[in-house]
């Protein structure tokens, strides 16, 4: 294995890292929040393992495709690992480290589940750091890495497609770092757009900003308790609904609008398909909510349905009202949505629509063929021929996911957990979304966990984050040297 | 600069690596669903999997964006129809592989710029003229000319008769006015590819590769290297595109030419388009149909098409006695290694030969040619010193270099330098590198 090149690269990250927590350090000595020192330590700690990790390794061999893979997941666990330094010398948890690992890995994994009980009483400066995991977890921390990595000398190709989420990795620019670059200025280009409606609506820079990166990296982890709901604003609601339909959308998407590219935009069969299930959706639960005896209104339901449907569809987790109320219809539509998750080479997690058609399309297409038994039926999306690799990969990658969601389900329930809070909180870790139902509802958090399911939620949220492959073939990698070297 | 490439195989792959590493934005079409995956994880480029003839693929490949267009694709009416379609669409220079040339273009009136082809690279006639140069100094078994500064790189094998065996490099060169003229750039022993060191001991079978002109070049052949023997006999194994043309050229020169080939509808054609040339139809894997033949003195040149083939006729040729044989060999794996092989004298592969001409084309930055010696798995660049870099003005013997590089020679106001330790490269330079694979990353990074 080239050792050299895989912990060269993760001191790279650790930098991006160190580099990163000075935003908050900033915010915390504005507000004299009194968590500065526990930021420097953790800059500090960070910025030197990291660079000692970038400058005593040089890589003499070029990597690997499987390299790529262990490259990428470990450097999702290490940023992880250095970036839940902040809340351990700070002691939010009582100094339970997998408490801090579990909410920094919530946060770069954007699924924003959170085991805090009272957000409000963190310092601003963590509070902020908190939010801005979400924002370097959404595009990627790897996806920032290649656009460092080449003036190192170093290749990236490998990495690119470990971590891009979507069955087929479409590069919008010949070389991956430009593609990185393109991406990142898009997501970039959002949350400023975003940030600046927020503040029109009201909030000051520090709440907006958090809200932004909680809302375009697809997150959800609000500086209130009471999450979206605690504005209680028509204003501030819309915005951030329609931004977090944005960041679900494909990201190439945004780049072709830029180009001006509208017609390719509309006929993208997954955009289609995801705009009329998320309406479809809304409408159902809007008039199921409207005629329970809720006592809502037709609008009220209408506000409430949407922003809900579109936070669960893109994997967010925003909550602008308690839908554990709400009768189990609809609630059995949010969960369905949650396996649905947003497009691929979004920010949002879940399978993502396009596996979903391809997973339709291949069953209908079986049936056909049990029909008419000498015919031949070619998978198609839209015009494009879906390729034999493709769609195995596909099928392969839904079994792998309802496969790990039954084992996490198990080992919640054997920890004695019961059935609607277990079934919930495996979804929501492993489709990045955050609330669930029951005990990790949407007013309620993860803090109640023992540490053993507090890891394996933690290591949920990774999976669903790669996209499991990445993550599977770091573990097969290292438990079997034999197999493979 | 945006470059589209036709074709991802052996060539193209090359190519785009090269030019990736040049820091250039390369699409390659590709037609393979199984090499489109392996370009997605080798190389750094956008790979569209489809035929470069097909107009909505190259307008996918943004071809009307591209400054290069490269058609390198195994066939050549695809490479021709692909540049016609893109000339229609974007002012890129085009670029076609043609292997056929004469097939397509016999002269005037019909020309390559009919097909809205720019340049076009004839990869059979860069194969001949390889062969024809050396077959026409036996004693050199491989030619790179870098053609306006009259400059050549020679590889040559030491054998018994040479007056420095088994002495050190330096007793042998020290104080020799010829030899101060040229410079060994590198020395195989023992299947191993060497940068020359003065303590290098030289032994019967090693070969060197020497640079200098191509005047001084030839007196060294003269004094050092030239056997008693005298090729009598061409023997051609393989009667396709290459070995035809290659046999009416030795026609022309007056010698005697042998062609052996499998196919009987092949050996036909043959007898009826060729004169003076015995066409044998038989295998030159055979044992019966080599020793039929009086191999003594000659000259074999394998081209069959297949590399194993190849290489193992060029063996059984020589254990008939031939003199030297030459091996036509495409996959750069097996050409990497073929110097374990001692019996081949000599390889040329078409890939690279095309991939060197092709380079030159693409252009833009310093690095104005590069030129792969396939025998020895090395390369000689072409550095045009136009930026500041750290080593300028010092005196050579005072940089570090690289260990698997030498400066073979220095061009400088038309004038060819030879460079000793206490030379310098200077601003506005242009010289000759010769490195290998380890090192040419570094090599280029020092440069450029």
């Amino acid at each position: 294995m080239n050792w050299k090149a895989i912990l060269k690269i993760q001191g790279i990250i650790l930098i991006i890292i160190a580099v990163s927590m000075c935003l908050p350090l900033a915010f915390s000595l504005y507000y004299a929040s009194g968590d500065t020192l526990d930021l420097l330590l953790s800059i500090g700690i960070t910025l030197v393992v990291g660079l000692i990790l970038t400058i005593s390794f040089n890589p003499d061999k070029p990597l690997r495709t499987r390299e790529g893979f262990v490259i990428v997941s470990l450097g999702w666990i290490s940023a992880t690992i250095f970036g839940a330094l902040p809340f351990f010398f700070n002691g939010v948890f009582d100094g339970n480290f997998i408490d801090c690992v579990f909410e920094t890995m919530s946060g770069f994994t954007t699924t924003g589940a959170t085991v805090l009980t009272n957000i409000e009483i963190l310092p601003k400066g963590l509070l902020f750091w908190r939010s801005l995991t979400h924002w370097l977890g959404g595009m990627g921390i790897i996806l920032l890495a290649i656009i460092i990595l080449p003036v190192l000398g170093l290749s990236s190709t490998q990495l690119f497609r470990a971590e891009v989420p979507g069955p087929t990795k479409d590069k919008i620019s010949p070389k991956v770092k430009n593609t990185a670059m393109i991406l990142w200025l898009i997501y970039l280009g959002l949350t400023v757009m975003e940030t600046i409606m927020l503040m029109f609506g009201g909030m000051d820079l520090f709440t907006a900003l958090c809200h932004t990166f909680g809302t375009l990296a697809t997150g959800g982890f609000s500086t209130l308790n009471a999450s979206v709901a605690g504005f209680d604003s028509l204003y501030i609601e819309m915005v951030i609904l329609a931004f977090m339909f944005l960041a679900g959308t494909n990201f190439a998407l945004h780049f072709f609008l830029i180009q001006g590219r509208l017609g390719e935009v509309i006929k993208n069969r997954e955009w289609q398909f995801y705009v009329s299930l998320t309406v479809i959706a809304i409408l159902l639960i809007t008039v199921s909510v409207f005629k329970s005896d809720l006592g809502y209104n037709f609008w009220t339901s209408l506000r409430y349905a949407s922003f809900q449907v579109v936070s669960i569809t893109t994997t967010t987790g925003y909550v602008t009202t308690n839908f554990e109320l709400w009768p189990a219809f609809t609630k059995i539509i949010l969960v369905l949505l949650m396996f649905a998750g947003g497009c691929a080479g979004s920010t949002g997690g879940g399978m993502k629509q396009i596996r979903i058609m391809i997973g339709g399309k291949f069953v209908a297409k079986e049936i056909r063929k049990i029909t008419y038994p000498n015919a031949l039926f070619s998978l198609k999306i839209g015009k494009e021929h879906v390729k034999e690799h493709v769609m195995k990969n596909v099928i392969a990658f839904i079994i792998l996911f309802v496969g790990l969601f039954a084992i996490i389900n198990l080992i919640l329930t054997f920890r004695g957990y019961d059935i609607v809070t277990s079934f919930s909180a495996s979804i929501a870790t492993l489709s990045n979304i955050g609330p669930g139902l029951a005990r990790v509802g949407a007013i309620e958090n993860y803090a109640f966990f023992d540490n053993f399911s507090k890891v394996v939620l933690t290591f949920s949220m990774l999976l669903g984050r790669l996209e499991l492959y990445s993550v599977i073939i770091m573990v097969y990698y290292f438990f079997n040297p034999r197999k493979i070297h | 600069m945006n470059i589209v490439i036709v074709g991802g195989g052996e060539l193209g792959s090359m190519v785009a690596d090269q030019l990736i590493r040049e820091n250039h934005s390369v699409t390659v079409i590709e037609k393979s669903e199984k090499q489109v995956k392996h370009l997605n994880d080798s190389i750094d480029a956008l790979v569209i999997n489809g035929d470069g003839n097909n107009i909505r693929i190259l307008k996918q490949a943004n071809v009307e964006k591209a400054d290069l267009f490269l058609a390198l694709s195994n066939n050549d009416n695809v490479n021709i129809v692909a540049c016609g379609l893109v000339k229609k669409l974007s002012p890129a220079t085009t670029i076609a592989k043609v292997e056929n040339y004469t097939h397509y273009f016999p002269g005037p009136p019909n020309l390559p710029s009919d097909f809205g082809i720019d340049n076009t690279v004839a990869t059979k006639q860069l194969s001949i003229n390889k062969i024809v140069d050396l077959i026409s100094e036996p004693n050199a078994m491989e030619h790179i000319h870098f053609i306006h500064e009259n400059v050549k790189v020679i590889g040559t094998v030491i054998n018994e008769n040479f007056s420095g065996n088994g002495m050190q490099l330096k007793d042998i060169t020290q104080g020799n006015e010829i030899w101060d003229k040229i410079r060994i750039i590198a020395i195989t022993k023992d299947n191993e590819v060497l940068i020359p060191r003065g303590d290098d001991i030289i032994q019967t079978g090693d070969k060197l590769y020497i640079i200098g002109k191509s005047d001084v070049l030839k007196e060294v052949i003269k004094l050092y290297f030239t056997s008693n023997v005298k090729v009598k006999s061409v023997v051609i194994i393989g009667g396709n595109r290459i070995g035809r043309e290659f046999a009416k050229k030795m026609v022309q020169q007056g010698r005697k030419v042998t062609i052996i080939e499998e196919d009987e509808r092949v050996c036909n054609r043959l007898t009826e388009e060729l004169d003076n040339v015995l066409i044998i139809n038989g295998s030159g894997l055979n044992q019966n149909v080599l020793s039929d033949l009086d191999m003594e003195n000659s000259f074999v040149v394998c081209v069959t098409g297949k590399d194993e083939h190849n290489i193992i006729s060029a063996v059984l040729a020589k254990k008939n006695h031939a003199y030297k044989a030459v091996c036509n060999i495409s996959n750069v794996a097996i050409s990497s290694i073929i110097n374990q092989v001692k019996d081949i004298d000599s390889v040329f592969s078409t890939e690279s030969l095309a991939f060197g001409e092709i380079i030159k084309y693409c252009r833009k930055g310093d690095i104005l040619s590069v030129t792969p010696i396939p025998y020895i798995d090395a390369e000689t660049i072409k550095i045009k010193i136009s930026k500041k870099i750290a080593l300028l003005n010092k005196p050579l013997q005072k940089v570090k270099f690289p260990s698997g590089m030498i400066i073979g020679a220095i061009y400088r106001n038309e004038e060819v330098i030879i460079p000793r330790g206490e030379d310098m490269i200077m601003m506005g330079d242009i010289i000759i590198v010769f490195v290998l694979p380890q090192s040419k990353k570094l090599v280029e990074k020092m440069f450029t």
